[in-house]
């Protein structure tokens, strides 16, 4: 028996460590931020400064502390993770990669800068998110495109706000701005397999990727022109969001503040480093772009009343609340092309939903064909979290009682089955009660 | 040592690692912003404090904002708003309303170093005679429970303010402090706790020897690298922080003390035939010339093979403060790469300066290229064909569109020649790129140089063999070639031809692209099921009609054939067999109306009883009647 308990709690504690996960949202501001040596807290002071501002609970730690753990009992000790540590080789404590994936599969959110070197545990975790980084020592190289300040080696890039990509939600402002970026660190590619990624910035189409120290390209470069990723973001399927920056110096305090000066084009006195490093970190933390439905209402259009299922033919009205997270409150989502299907494996409709100040309203007619349906909204669009709804109703087919009836060239069969009838109402009299004797009578 | 040389010149570390001219205008620019709206005195002490150093005197009103900010009960709170008042002008505290509190603190038995150096500080400045020896004693016992570094740093603030005697005492342990410093890579020094900790304590060193009437004793060697660490800090978060700075700044280019050189290249690294010189800045720390000097190449080596290509070379002074110095380093003799030139000074008057040897500057020597003997040719895989050969030159491309098809492969061939020494050489990048025009997707292929003297790079692009790259999507491209070079002057991006169109054998592939998971998708109207047709209304009256027609007939010819009754007998049991009789046919018509199978049924038995019980009535009474009869 007690050996029975003792299996029992150790299940407990086992299925209690597995089925953790985070409910992230805006509200979640415990922040770790994993750093290669405390020195980056300093040098890239403004944006953890940015950070604190917005109200993130942020905890620094060395990348190799020794006391390193996300997860403690099975809960998740913190809702984001920075990782400024890309020469670590590996993490200290109690972290790995697999526990990193693991966590971003629960639901939080990750930010990975990466520098020339890029360490295995870094690497690992980036190819689980279909992100390669090129090997280590390599840079990216712009002979086309680099700033005057560069040590000579073209590594220092000016990345146009052209190659950024415009969503509003995910770069804020940068794009609008029109400011050049200042990037130096190493060119990642993506899985093109892979739906879920985001290409945020692209090196230009003279750029590649390789170790500048070498006098001349001995193999293809890791990633070449607009393919080398500079800023790449993925959004997973349960909307954990996870970012991958090639530069650590594109978030340092001296980049947020050094002008500009491309060795081709115009000078300009600041860099658009802070809004987008800003933005991006907005978006990847949940500050931006979340989507929430709720009220979900749907009804008969002729008496407002929701039946227990719905019958064929019927015109309905869908009814559902959407918001948005904006500055730190759920504000009435604005936009219009939300879409409502009515399922039954496939769609037999699909319509566009109406917004009056975030209330979403659909109207249409069942289809004349009967089985479980489901309302489905499926919400997916860049910037926004996957917003995916599903209410199940059953449709039924006609009563006999509400088929049409009287109908005109129906009455032939309607005469004819009354007429019948009452023949032989008719007939049972004269069957019974007529007498053929009568006459006989009349004869004798 | 080869590894060394072949160290990669810039520095991925986020620490930079050489002494550089401190970020003034950032820090000035960092008050000016913060003097436009105070929340707390601390940061109004830093800010007025920070913005005297440099120079600049406020105006009293900002008196008003300390009497404002400041509480009286908290020690750290009449610290920063005596500090700030000692920067203004005229800007009297009334002493009676900080006694009390500063006197507990002095007094108290809890009071930490810090909270004791505020409210000895305050006191000095607003005039409150203090115990000195008591607060020594105090600041022994503090020692031994509290030996963090920031600790220590009190201890000597507050050290400096008592007397001549006692800040001597503390001046001697400054060499202590320096060793529990951390070095990082070799080239700085902090403390633990960052710039905030470093900087409060290395200017406490020079407080309490300036009390002391003592130099600071801190080894040069080491005192470059707390240099180093502080120059590196171009940009700070906090008012604090940028506050001691600059206080720094100013104790490390007095010339009371030991003045840290600050050679530094301000020519722009590439050097070229526009650009033939180094230009090196010889200042102190905050880039104000140190007087006449004599400054020496060492050496010039190149990086990839320690060439020594200058040795003992004097610099040019071209400025009359002594502040810059050129090297003529463009000369055809000195081929392209990366330098590294070791300079060493010489002062006239040395005085206090330190960091005159071993600097370094790093330069690189470039070259114009020029791209030469460009062919293009277009020939046929199996070579049946006369090849066509195109000669180019830059910066001209073809104007005539370029037709390519899957039997035919394209050549470009190229050398690159450095202007300078004639050669041809070998370049970093050597890209021909293709951009589908309507996709703006690109395709790029490397040229590769053959082996030998003349470099002549090469590519080819076989329609078949590489259609794979282009997904086999005939389409219009742009054909453009790449160079670039770190040592090449100006990198090229030519544009071949704007206009050429390929074709290949098999179907085109399509993008791939996840862009349509994010869009609306296509609207769908359910299509219902017609209505059957039907026909015309007349011809269903009229069939009505005709279905009528049998009963009426019937009746008709009832009545022609004449029918009777007669054999009805009298009694209840007809009448209620005939009644539920017709009651079965009005519920099949019920039925049809409104009623369900199930309550049709149910309705259906009820009516059955008495139809059975009367009709059997009114059988039995006819075959009663009908025996009687026979």
């Amino acid at each position: 028996m007690a050996r029975l308990f003792i299996f029992a709690v150790g299940l407990l504690l086992f299925a209690s460590a597995w089925s953790s996960s985070l409910n992230v949202d805006g509200s979640s501001k415990r922040l770790l931020v994993l750093l290669d040596n405390l020195g980056l807290r300093e040098s890239h002071s403004f944006y953890f400064k940015q950070l604190k501002d917005r109200g993130f609970d942020i905890t620094f730690k060395t990348s190799d502390d020794s006391s390193l753990q996300i997860v403690k009992y099975g809960e998740y000790l913190y809702d984001h993770v920075i990782v400024f540590a890309p020469s670590t080789k590996e993490f200290g404590g109690r972290l790995d990669a697999d526990i990193l994936t693991q966590f971003v599969d629960a639901g939080g959110n990750v930010l990975v800068a990466g520098s020339n070197t890029v360490g295995d545990v870094i690497r690992e975790f980036a190819s689980e998110c279909g992100i390669e980084f090129a090997d280590d020592k390599s840079a990216v190289v712009d002979h086309l495109n680099y700033d005057l300040s560069d040590d000579g080696q073209h590594t220092l890039i000016v990345a146009s706000p052209s190659n950024l990509l415009s969503s509003e939600l995910i770069v804020g402002q940068a794009k609008k701005n029109n400011l050049p970026f200042l990037f130096r660190g190493t060119g990642m590619s993506s899985d093109p397999e892979n739906p879920l990624l985001l290409d945020v910035l692209t090196a230009s189409s003279t750029s590649y990727t390789a170790n500048p120290d070498e006098k001349t390209l001995s193999e293809y470069p890791a990633t070449v022109g607009k393919r080398t990723l500079l800023i790449s973001v993925l959004q997973a399927r349960n909307n954990a969001r996870v970012g991958f920056v090639g530069s650590l110096d594109f978030f340092s305090n001296d980049f947020f503040l050094s002008a500009v000066q491309p060795n081709n084009g115009k000078k300009s006195d600041k860099s658009g480093n802070q809004d987008l490093a800003v933005a991006l970190t907005d978006w990847l933390f949940k500050q931006r772009g979340v989507l929430r439905s709720r009220n979900i209402h749907h009804y008969l259009k002729s008496d407002k009343s929701t039946p227990r299922f719905y019958t064929v033919k019927n015109d309905i009205v869908f009814n559902v609340q959407f918001d948005e997270f904006v500055h730190g409150k759920w504000m009435p989502f604005n936009g219009t092309d939300v879409q409502l299907e009515f399922v039954r494996i496939d769609p037999f409709v699909r319509t566009a939903l109406t917004n009056k100040g975030g209330q979403l309203e659909a109207r249409f007619r069942v289809p004349d064909t009967y089985g479980i349906f489901k309302f489905v909204i499926d919400y997916n669009r860049v910037g926004y979290s996957h917003l995916y709804s599903a209410t199940q109703v059953s449709v039924h087919p006609l009563l006999h009682t509400e088929y049409e009836r009287f109908i005109t060239s129906a009455y032939p069969y309607y005469i004819s089955t009354f007429s019948m009838m009452a023949g032989a109402f008719l007939l049972s009299f004269l069957v019974l009660y007529h007498r053929d004797d009568l006459p006989k009578k009349k004869a004798e | 040592m080869i590894i060394f040389i072949i160290l990669p010149i810039f520095s991925w570390s986020v620490v930079a690692a050489n002494l550089n001219v401190a970020n003034l205008n950032g820090l000035k620019a960092q008050f000016q912003t913060a003097i436009k709206s105070f929340s707390d005195i601390a940061s109004l002490h830093y800010t007025l404090a920070g913005i005297k150093e440099l120079g600049v005197q406020l105006p009293d009103s900002y008196c008003d904002n300390i009497n404002k900010l400041v509480d009286k009960l908290n020690v750290e709170s009449i610290y920063h708003a005596t500090e700030a008042s000692k920067t203004l002008v005229n800007c009297k505290l009334p002493v009676e309303d900080y006694r009390a509190t500063l006197t507990a603190v002095l007094q108290s038995e809890d009071s930490k170093t810090a909270e004791l150096y505020f409210a000895v500080r305050s006191s000095v400045i607003l005039g409150i005679t203090v115990d000195e020896s008591k607060i020594e004693k105090r600041l022994n016992l503090l020692a031994k429970t509290d030996d963090s570094v920031v600790s220590q740093g009190y201890a000597l603030l507050t050290g400096a303010q008592l007397s001549q005697t006692i800040a001597k005492s503390y001046a001697d342990t400054i060499n202590d402090l320096v060793q529990q410093a951390d070095e990082i890579d070799g080239s700085i020094l902090q403390y633990e706790g960052g710039i905030g900790a470093t900087a409060l304590i290395f200017n406490a060193f020079y407080e309490v020897a300036e009390k002391a009437g003592v130099p600071v004793k801190i080894d040069s060697k080491q005192l470059i690298k707390f240099a180093t660490y502080f120059s590196s800090k171009r940009h700070v978060a906090t008012l604090r922080s940028a506050y001691y700075l600059t206080k720094i700044f100013k104790h490390l280019s007095d010339n009371k003390n030991q003045v840290p050189v600050v050679v530094s290249r301000i020519s722009p690294s590439a050097i070229s035939p526009q650009n033939p010189s180094v230009l090196v800045s010889v200042t102190n720390i905050l880039g104000q010339p140190v007087g006449e000097m004599s400054v020496v190449a060492e050496s010039a080596k190149r990086k990839e093979d320690g060439v020594v290509v200058i040795s003992k070379q004097k610099l040019i002074s071209k400025a009359s403060d002594f502040s810059v110095y050129e090297l003529p380093f463009y000369d055809t003799k000195i081929p392209r790469g990366f330098y590294t030139i070791h300079l060493t000074l010489t002062a006239r008057n040395e005085g206090k300066l330190i960091g005159l040897t071993d600097n370094m500057i790093d330069v690189k020597v470039t070259s114009e290229g020029t791209i030469e003997n460009v062919e293009l040719t277009v020939s046929d895989r199996d070579n049946t064909a006369q090849a066509k050969t195109y000669k180019l030159s830059y910066p001209n491309g073809q104007t005539d569109k370029l037709e390519l098809d899957y039997h035919q492969k394209l050549t470009i061939k190229f050398q690159i020649k450095d202007k300078q020494s004639d050669e041809f050489v070998r370049v970093q990048q050597a890209f021909l790129r293709f951009t589908n025009k309507k996709s703006n997707k690109e395709i790029i292929y490397l040229a590769e140089p053959s082996d030998g003297a003349n470099s002549q790079y090469k590519v080819e692009v076989d329609l078949i063999t590489n259609a794979n790259d282009f997904r086999h999507q005939s389409d219009t491209y742009e054909l453009v070639l790449i160079l670039g070079d770190s040592l090449l002057q100006t990198a090229y991006e030519w544009k071949l031809n704007n206009n050429v169109q390929l074709t290949f054998h098999e179907e085109s592939l399509a993008d791939k692209n996840h862009q349509k998971l994010y869009l609306p998708r296509p609207e769908i109207i359910h299509q219902f099921r017609e209505d059957e047709k039907r026909p015309h209304n007349v011809v269903s009256l009229v069939f009505s009609a005709l279905t009528a027609l049998p009963l009426l007939v019937l009746l008709i010819l009832w009545l022609k054939i004449g029918f009777n009754l007669s054999g009805l007998p009298l009694g209840l049991s007809p009448l209620g067999f005939h009644i539920s009789h017709a009651a079965v046919f009005a519920l099949m018509f019920f039925y049809w109306k409104c009623l369900n199978m199930f309550q049709t049924m149910r309705y259906l038995a009820l009516v059955c009883i008495p139809l059975f019980l009367f009709g059997h009535r009114v059988l039995a009474t006819l075959a009663a009647r009908r025996a009687k009869k026979v």
